[in-house]
């Protein structure tokens, strides 16, 4: 916001609420993302809204069109039901219905996943929905120094993107430099070197991953996650190249299991790198059905470590 | 001499908090002698070997392979066989009890990290060792920051002061590096000294740095006592491979970064993934990529270096001459002993690639030391 003016923030409660003077720097978001933003930059540049999403993406898409650099946010990714008609057949067709004369560059940022007992309504992922509409790319970042470079890269970008963060990893702490730097899209992280096996996993999951490798490296097996950290572009070279060595394949998607990443990665790999396969693909996803709000089911639904170790496992034995 | 001594994490450079331990490489109830290599640690950038601090018997071994262990924690005990088992417990409870109760005296050394503002430039530089004595200056390498010191400025500043430099468009110092010339990297530099008030120091330079200390000496000959290249630049009959610069700023993804990387070491194995990331997250700040692609087009064209050879000869005029640290197996710079002016001396390191600061880190501490200190 600081290096370019055009950039302005849009949604319910980035400022600090309806009737916030804003001389303590508002609220910043329910779970303060956007704190001291509007103290920063003022309410011509950090814009409260009412509860009205097919407003907060209408003026966005407007905006961009116009020429701001709009990051609206949706402050629950299950929202985008209201607003789902601007999204993908309005500002993702832009460009494309236009020739080339219009361009969209906005953010759209939502908090999105489970965990947090916060109930069906308001604990869905919803990437699935995003990533199959052309148009849009799908941002899902699993750590501190990747949100950073990620959404860098996408208020920097001349076409929409979706950048979903995971409200389970709000807390997550890690390293981030000082000085700004862009993430390209498209560009998977390989969050653990190995040999054995290929567990795929997408922000939240990514942590889970990463255990559950380490429960399998005391027993000998090396297992190699990598975090594509954008579902659309989805870095399939490298998937492919990691299971062509491995020759087994998890994916892990926090997402019911219809039209998922899962499905999506599975599909994908079973065509082009079939020769190299030693066992099934296997899908660790949440069940097909509403996110519940009893704590010990919806413990349950997410994918746990000692479900993906299971199908690790499974998957390493196979024969 | 009955003696117990605890054997703890050392801390190798500005930022190491932990280490890895690799392997023991004497067992449980062996004899050792002081100066004996007693295990390999892993940290952040490569794996180093520590040394038995005195002699004795191998008495305990407390961190096994695979232990991730932080700055000042307990390895082992080394002892006279006389001391008894349950003194040897004893010092190994009061030793974790040390640690749970706070950081060691020795971690808490004088190390602190700053700032320092040079006209449009804000450079980061670190500093170790007394308050007196002829400070020593690290100048790191292209593409690398003040952290490739790790394994030298702890040793060297126990006998004088180290100040590690990050140069403009690197680490934690500002990205703008004006034309990117030779000339315009020293006097960034000499201007960052002149604010620190350093002057008569032992300038140390690797690889592009060495290029840039043997500017700023000749420019600047009152800020140089002595002049102390590895693997440096800008030399005549030098040599710089291409295939590693272009490779270094074209490779974005960490397998291809990875193969460009062990071109700088003479066991290729060693390169480890925190190297490939931290380079990887360098090369996407702001900036970086415009400074890396000026750099590579400023060290494989000539200019630089024929205006600085005309001055290389002053600098072999000094007493105490100029000496390089170079390794005939380096796959990034080969240079020309032949072609040196008088005055400058290659001591050839055995068994090192471009980085012999790194890989035979006992054997570079020991010559400048003996350099710096006699």
């Amino acid at each position: 916001m600081a290096r370019d003016e055009r950039v302005i923030l849009i949604g319910e409660d980035v400022a600090g609420g309806q009737g916030s003077t804003g001389d303590v720097g508002g609220v910043g978001s329910v779970f303060g993302q956007m704190q001291g933003l509007y103290r920063e930059f003022g309410p011509e540049r950090v814009i409260d809204t009412p509860i009205s999403e097919s407003a907060i993406i209408g003026a966005a898409s407007g905006a961009a069109l116009a020429g701001l650099r709009p990051v609206a946010e949706l402050m629950f990714v299950d929202f985008v039901g209201v607003c789902f008609d601007q999204i993908y057949n309005q500002i993702a067709k832009f460009r494309y219905m236009s020739g080339g004369h219009a361009t969209t560059p906005l953010v759209i940022r939502a908090a999105a996943g489970a965990g947090l007992r916060a109930a069906a309504q308001h604990s869905q992922n919803l990437h699935p929905l995003f990533t199959m509409v052309p148009g849009l790319k799908v941002v899902m970042p699993s750590n501190p120094y990747d949100a950073k470079g990620l959404l860098i890269e996408a208020i920097r970008d001349d076409d929409p993107v979706i950048f979903l963060e995971s409200k389970a990893l709000y807390g997550l702490e890690g390293e981030v430099p000082e000085e700004a730097y862009r993430i390209p899209f498209g560009e998977a992280n390989v969050a653990l070197e190995g040999e054995d096996i290929t567990l795929v996993a997408f922000g939240a999951m990514v942590p889970r991953a990463l255990l559950a490798a380490a429960a399998l490296s005391k027993d000998g097996f090396s297992a190699e996650v990598i975090d594509p950290r954008t579902t659309s572009p989805l870095d399939e070279e490298a998937i492919l190249e990691s299971v062509g060595r491995t020759g087994r394949l998890v994916v892990i998607d926090e997402s019911p299991p219809r039209c998922s990443m899962a499905a999506d990665i599975a599909g994908l790999v079973s065509e082009h790198a079939f020769s190299s396969l030693r066992a099934p693909i296997l899908k660790v996803t949440c069940p097909h059905t509403p996110v519940p709000f009893s704590p010990v089911l919806e413990d349950a639904y997410i994918p746990t470590v000692s479900r993906i170790e299971e199908a690790a496992r499974a998957a390493l034995n196979y024969s | 001499m009955n003696s117990i001594v605890p054997i703890k994490m050392p801390k190798w450079g500005l930022s190491m908090e932990e280490g890895t331990i690799v392997s023991w490489l004497k067992a449980e109830g062996a004899e050792v002698h002081e100066g004996d290599e007693l295990l390999e640690i892993e940290t952040a950038k490569i794996v180093n070997v520590a040394d038995a601090p005195c002699s004795g018997v191998l008495r305990r071994i407390v961190a096994q392979p695979g232990d991730v262990v932080p700055v000042g924690s307990l390895l082992g005990i080394i002892a006279d066989p006389e001391v008894s088992e349950s003194e040897i417990n004893d010092c190994q409870v009061a030793q974790t009890r040390d640690v749970a109760s706070g950081p060691p005296a020795e971690a808490a050394s004088t190390l602190f990290t700053s700032t320092v503002d040079v006209g449009d430039k804000c450079l980061r530089y670190a500093r170790v060792g007394p308050e007196t004595g002829v400070p020593i200056i690290l100048i790191h390498g292209w593409a690398a920051d003040l952290t490739s010191w790790l394994f030298n400025s702890d040793a060297l500043a126990q006998h004088l002061p180290v100040y590690a430099i990050d140069l403009p468009g690197h680490g934690g110092s500002s990205k703008a590096v004006g034309t990117g010339s030779l000339s315009e990297f020293s006097q960034s530099l000499g201007a960052a000294m002149d604010v620190l008030k350093l002057d008569q120091v032992h300038l140390v330079g690797h690889s592009f740095g060495g290029g840039i200390a043997a500017r700023l000496a000749a420019d600047r000959q009152e800020l140089v006592r002595t002049l102390t290249l590895i693997a440096p630049t800008h030399m005549p009959g030098g040599i710089i491979s291409r295939e590693f610069l272009d490779g270094v700023i074209s490779a974005s993804r960490a397998r291809a970064m990875r193969t460009v990387l062990e071109m700088l070491l003479a066991d290729p194995a060693s390169v480890t993934k925190e190297m490939v990331d931290d380079l990887l997250k360098y090369k996407r700040i702001d900036g970086v990529e415009e400074v890396l692609r000026l750099t590579r087009d400023r060290l494989l064209d000539d200019e630089d270096r024929i205006q600085l050879e005309e001055r290389l000869k002053e600098l072999g005029e000094n007493p105490k001459g100029v000496l390089i640290i170079s390794s005939q197996t380096d796959r990034v710079i080969s240079l020309d002993e032949s072609a040196l002016p008088d005055g400058f001396r290659i001591h050839w390191i055995e068994g090192a690639g471009h980085l012999p600061h790194l890989e035979k880190s006992k054997e570079v501490n020991n010559l400048l030391i003996e350099r710096f200190c006699s």
